[in-house]
């Protein structure tokens, strides 16, 4: 807690001939952080991959495109396989899919490619269907010139001026699609006044199929074959979703076998090598340190051996350093936050412990009531029962952290859907009547709401609260500030940057208590000189640019106030909507009390969403632009243990 | 609309006056500094947005950079409760 896992850097240095037993039990106890090696100017190179490792990859690529064909998607397993079992199958089974797969594949091209060949012929042949003639008299003729085309405009009209011509002409048309289809048969000889005359009408030439016979009945047998094809096409993709359901868990195991065997084979690749010899450099965590010199020894008995660097006497950059969260399990979510921001340095505190209480704490004081708090836990249970896995699990859990926060608060306030629970306004007592047993208890319990966000009175309490919750998270901020100063940079230098910024609050609380008369007039004086002192600490610490700095001490406090403000808002619209449903539609009566039902179903579901998004958003900032801002680097990197974690295979 | 001329008007009217002016005041308030706010965060989350199309893990330094014009409303919001309930 409060602090990274202690990590320290470690080589391991064995016999070339036992690299590849070695990366099998790395890579299965998950410990190491590899560093990878980069090449320089010394004897040392990077290692050579195995030999299975091409042929794993192709293998790789020819599953993934099955996934793709299949459109398997990756789900959460309950089953796992044995390793072993997939590998003794995986190639008969993967050939064996592989050309199903391709001969559907084929299939699929050729109904495809057939139907979109109908349906062009389909576009040609519809508009010559609405003409009287076969398609064979459309062609082979020497002094006959055949035109057949789209024009736009009155038949009539192109009629009288090719008559003008010649009468010696045939002319078939057709209205379609508010054009007109033409086919019109002259003499060769008039083919350029033709063209002339066409071109007015915005002619659009028909290039006719080589077929013969009738082209309404040819489409005819077309719209038969068409159908066919849309029928064999869906029982092909039945045939690939059986597939899918068949072969799913197989593929995504073996996919999983085959990322292993890669990521394995390949491993060398970030050693350094010598002619016999190989060394990793990596880092461990200190709790697993022994655990792997024990399993090196018992494999090999003494040929690969470990050996670490004392972290904390080495000068090691801090950046550098993997950093592994060292938190209890309740905590863990809070983690998805911190790497949200930036994950903390290795030397720095990790705020995850004080977050798992401060942010939930904010959130329930800023939505505090019961009817939503309920609601959310429920979001937040069906969530983590829904999302077994993946970055939205914490999120969840957080959500149900929030809501529990949010309940007791709700409970404080005395407020459920924006309603009076306690007391002479009580929706019980409303409800049920005053004098009932049960509306009665409600209707007389005055020690709840300790502050009543829905009347006037005890609101500036609540403003002054949040404030006060600014200053002590603001000073915690600051000491953690100091402690973080101290390591890096010395007791001096964290004193004058930190320390300063308390005395100076303590200098501004002091003059405000003697100004509204709380302490002796003396405390105005006390208090200015004891600001001054913090003032001139500051610039010490941080330089003359730190007086524009001193106005956020104000603006930061004031911050907190939004717990309260955030807080009313939502208050103000749950009221708004109950006020409403209940003063302005229910009375009515009739129509009026559905319309009611709805009003306050939508209205609510709007402001749980707004409720979940506002307090959320608005605790977060809290935590990261005031609180962070006080001690907060981050940029430290993952430690990211060389291994894989399996969800569909064991190894027996 | 009540006609209200000051030297007949009933206490009860100029206290009743005096509560809209205090709500008009109050309004303003959160209004502008709402509006304020919205100017300041646009470019600074167009920005945000764009640096994390680039860079996802951006996402925090983004938030917290969107955010910090948004105590210009807060602050509005407390001087308009200041005004309504003190």
């Amino acid at each position: 807690m409060l602090k990274a896992k202690k990590v320290s850097k470690a080589v391991i240095i064995g016999n070339k001939k036992l690299l590849h037993p070695t990366v099998d039990i790395l890579h299965s106890i998950q410990c190491i952080h590899v560093e990878d090696f980069t090449e320089d100017d010394s004897f040392l190179t990077i290692g050579k991959p195995g030999e299975v490792a091409s042929e794993a990859s192709n293998k790789l690529v020819k599953l993934r495109s099955l996934t793709n064909f299949l459109g398997i998607k990756p789900t959460h397993s309950e089953k796992l396989q044995n390793e072993d079992a997939i590998l003794n199958e995986l190639d008969a089974k993967l050939e064996k899919l592989d050309s199903i797969v391709n001969e559907l594949l084929d299939r699929k091209n050729v109904l495809g490619t057939e139907l979109k060949n109908i349906d062009d012929s389909i576009f040609v042949l519809e508009p010559l269907s609405l003409l009287p003639l076969d398609l064979e008299y459309y062609k082979g003729y020497s002094s006959i010139n055949a035109i057949i085309g789209y024009i736009q405009g009155e038949i009539s009209g192109i009629e009288q001026e090719i008559r003008s011509i010649t009468t010696n002409y045939e002319l078939f048309s057709s209205p379609y699609n508010k054009k007109n289809v033409i086919a019109l048969f002259m003499p060769v000889e008039y083919q350029q006044q033709v063209t002339d005359i066409l071109e007015k009408y915005y002619f659009n030439d028909i290039h006719v199929p080589e077929l013969m016979g009738n082209p309404g009945n040819i489409m005819a047998g077309m719209q038969n074959r068409k159908e066919d094809i849309q029928l064999e096409l869906t029982s092909l993709e039945d045939e690939i979703a059986d597939l899918k359901g068949k072969y799913m868990d197989f593929i995504l195991a073996s996919d999983e076998v085959l990322s292993i065997t890669t990521e394995k084979a390949e491993a060398p690749l970030r050693f350094a090598t010598s002619e016999s010899t190989f060394i990793i450099d990596c880092w461990i965590t200190d709790d697993k340190f022994h655990q792997v010199e024990d399993t090196l020894e018992k494999n090999f008995n003494g040929s690969v051996m470990i050996s670490k660097l004392d972290t904390e006497k080495e000068e090691i950059e801090s950046s550098t350093i993997p950093v592994e969260y060292d938190n209890p399990g309740l905590v863990k979510p809070l983690e998805t936050i911190m790497d949200l921001y930036s994950r903390p340095l290795y030397k720095e505190i990790d705020p995850s412990v004080i977050i798992f209480f401060t942010f939930p704490l904010f959130y329930g004081l800023m939505l505090g009531d019961i009817g939503y708090g309920l609601v959310l836990f429920t979001l937040g249970m069906v969530g983590r029962a829904k999302i077994k896995t993946g970055g939205l699990r914490p999120l969840a859990t957080l959500l149900v952290y929030c809501s529990i926060t949010t309940t007791i608060f709700g409970v404080l306030f005395a407020e459920i859907f924006g309603f009076h629970v306690f007391g002479h306004h009580s929706i019980v007592a409303v409800l049920f009547g005053e004098h009932s047993a049960l509306g009665g208890i409600f209707y007389n319990f005055h020690a709840l709401p300790i502050l009543d966000r829905l009347g006037k009175d005890d609101i500036p309490i609540l403003l002054i609260v949040s404030a006060l919750i600014g200053v002590v998270h603001l000073n915690l901020g600051f000491l953690l500030g100091f402690r973080n100063e101290a390591v890096s940079h010395g007791i001096k230098t964290a004193v004058l940057e930190k320390i300063s910024w308390m005395v100076l609050q303590l200098g501004i609380a002091i003059f405000a208590l003697a100004a509204l008369g709380y302490i002796p007039v003396v405390g105005k004086t006390g208090g200015i000189v004891i600001s001054v002192i913090g003032v001139v600490m500051l610039i010490a610490g941080e330089g003359g640019a730190a007086i524009l700095e001193l106005p956020s001490i104000l603006s930061n406090t004031l911050s907190y106030t939004r717990l309260a403000a955030v807080g009313l808002s939502s208050v103000g619209i749950a009221y708004a909507i109950n006020y409403i449903v209940t003063n302005l539609l229910f009375p009515e009566g009739g129509v009026f009390i559905i319309l009611g039902i709805i009003v306050l179903l939508i209205g609510h579901t709007v402001n749980t969403v707004l409720g979940v998004v506002a307090p959320g958003l608005h605790a977060l900032r809290l935590q990261y632009v005031e609180f962070f801002t006080k001690f907060y680097n981050g940029g430290g990197r993952k430690f990211n243990p060389f291994g894989y974690n399996r969800k569909y295979t064991e190894v027996k | 609309m009540v006609d209200i001329s000051i030297a007949d008007a009933t206490v009860e009217q100029i206290l009743a006056n005096q509560k809209g002016l205090i709500a008009i005041g109050a309004g303003l308030a959160v209004g502008l500094s709402g509006i304020a706010s919205g100017i300041a965060e646009k470019d600074i989350g167009a920005a945000a947005v764009g640096a994390m199309a680039e860079r996802e893990e951006l996402f925090g330094k983004g938030l917290i950079l969107t955010v910090i014009p948004e105590t210009i409303v807060i602050f509005g919001l407390v001087v308009a409760i200041l005004l309504l309930f003190l």
